[in-house]
């Protein structure tokens, strides 16, 4: 009995001692961000790793913005999403997405995405552009070596 | 021939869960307009403590998780009626995981049987529900299986997911899914230890497990010759031998996929209501 109770007390241990070992699992090469597309917004800067390799930031973006045609652009940077699915349902609206350029993004629609960043440059920014008449709609500054704005 | 398809129906039912949840297909996520289990199908997010406290708080985890809070409660009722089908029979992650492990050379499994399994869970699943809350940190997303393993079905198709699993957090997500699952004995570990929507649901299957009118796994003792065999067969270790030899669940990890009632060479094992 006493030795039961032992091992259960040892297992209830290692599984919150496992918890938050993955809890603060970090690594410098893909961090989580997100940011809220509005209409003249002060835009917080996105802290990025300072790594001078290769990182990928999974960036979860969310149209508060009128526009349905959207352009994301970043010098030396690739963008991905895995938007739309492989095979498309007819039930469902799909936003056309090209690189960066995301087409028919509906209001309140988030918009998963990766930036990948290969060049050790310094300081970025990240344009979002009104791509229907090609207007400017926010600048994100990425700033080095800052602590990003945390897992969601 | 109907009995062969009735001995693998659990398998066909886990193949039409990778099918419908996963890409390239995705049907059921493209309901909520998604296009993997991530976002508002994510079914494990919006039981973590946010930090903004209170109802505003959960409410916003509902609201941006809609799906995934219709599929646990969808998975949840099942359980007190059935027991845990989801888990054994759709799932598409845990499905994915287990048939993988079948492909492995058993002498390359790693056996966990020798770890108390709720005791870990519940350990775990405490610092997945309230890690953000108390400063540990946040553990949704980190080493995700519902991430890993709809990637790695997508990652021929979508450059995106690829991207991921080159990343160090892909690659330790990918190890994790291996150690868990796909090297595991029976390819249930992940989900018998760290799975948050298996923790609820486990604890839904136990307190259930003595009403009256939901369906069980039941062991009739008397014909039980303590052969071993359903303890081999368990893939999350739910079963033991008492001290009388005899076949002895544990309802707390018991996922009901039937698979020792099909190996009791006595027909000990039988799944039916609880009172019946």
């Amino acid at each position: 009995m006493y030795r039961c109770f032992l091992k259960t007390a040892f297992f209830v241990i290692a599984g919150i001692a496992i918890g938050v070992m993955f809890a603060n699992f970090k690594v410098r090469d893909y961090s989580h961000a997100s940011l809220v597309i509005t209409k003249d917004a002060k835009t917080k800067p996105l802290h990025i790793s300072d790594y001078n390799s290769r990182q990928v930031i999974a960036l979860s973006v969310k149209n508060l913005h009128g526009a349905r045609d959207i352009e994301l652009r970043l010098n030396d940077a690739e963008l991905q999403s895995w938007y739309p699915p492989v095979i498309k349902m007819p039930f469902g609206k799909w936003m056309e997405v090209d690189g960066g350029k995301f087409r028919g993004v509906e209001f309140g629609k988030r918009i998963p995405l990766y930036l990948i960043i290969n060049g050790q440059s310094g300081c970025q920014e990240l344009e979002i552009i009104d791509s229907s008449n090609g207007s400017l709609i926010q600048t994100v500054h990425l700033m080095r070596g800052g602590v990003n704005g945390g897992h969601h | 021939m109907a009995a062969i398809i009735k001995m693998k129906m659990r398998y066909i039912f886990m193949i039409m869960g990778i099918a419908l949840f996963l890409p390239p297909l995705s049907l059921i996520p493209q309901f909520a307009g998604e296009v993997n289990m991530c976002g508002k199908v994510c079914p494990r997010m919006f039981f973590i403590i946010p930090s903004k406290w209170g109802a505003s708080g959960l409410l916003n985890n509902i609201s941006s998780m809609w799906f995934g809070v219709a599929l646990v409660s969808s998975i949840l009722v099942v359980t007190i009626f059935f027991g845990r089908l989801w888990c054994s029979h759709v799932c598409p992650v845990g499905g994915a995981s287990e048939l993988g492990s079948k492909g492995i050379p058993d002498k390359l499994k790693i056996n966990f049987s020798f770890m108390d399994a709720p005791a870990f869970r519940y350990g775990y699943l405490f610092v997945y529900i309230a890690g953000a809350v108390i400063g540990i940190g946040s553990i949704a997303c980190k080493l995700c299986n519902f991430r890993v393993i709809p990637f790695l079905a997508g990652a021929p198709f979508v450059p995106a997911y690829k991207t991921y699993l080159l990343t160090s957090m892909g690659i330790a997500g990918l190890l994790t899914v291996s150690v868990t699952g796909f090297f595991a004995k029976g390819g249930r570990a992940y989900c018998n230890l760290l799975c948050p929507v298996g923790a609820l649901d486990s604890i839904v299957n136990y307190m259930r497990s003595g009403l009256g009118f939901s369906k069980k796994i039941k062991t009739d003792q008397a014909r039980c010759t303590g052969c071993g065999r359903c303890v081999d067969s368990c893939m999350v270790w739910a079963i033991k031998m008492d001290e009388n030899r005899k076949a002895k669940r544990n309802d707390l990890s018991c996922m009901s996929c039937r698979e020792c009632e099909k190996v009791c060479p006595e027909g000990a094992i039988n799944y039916g209501k609880v009172k019946g």
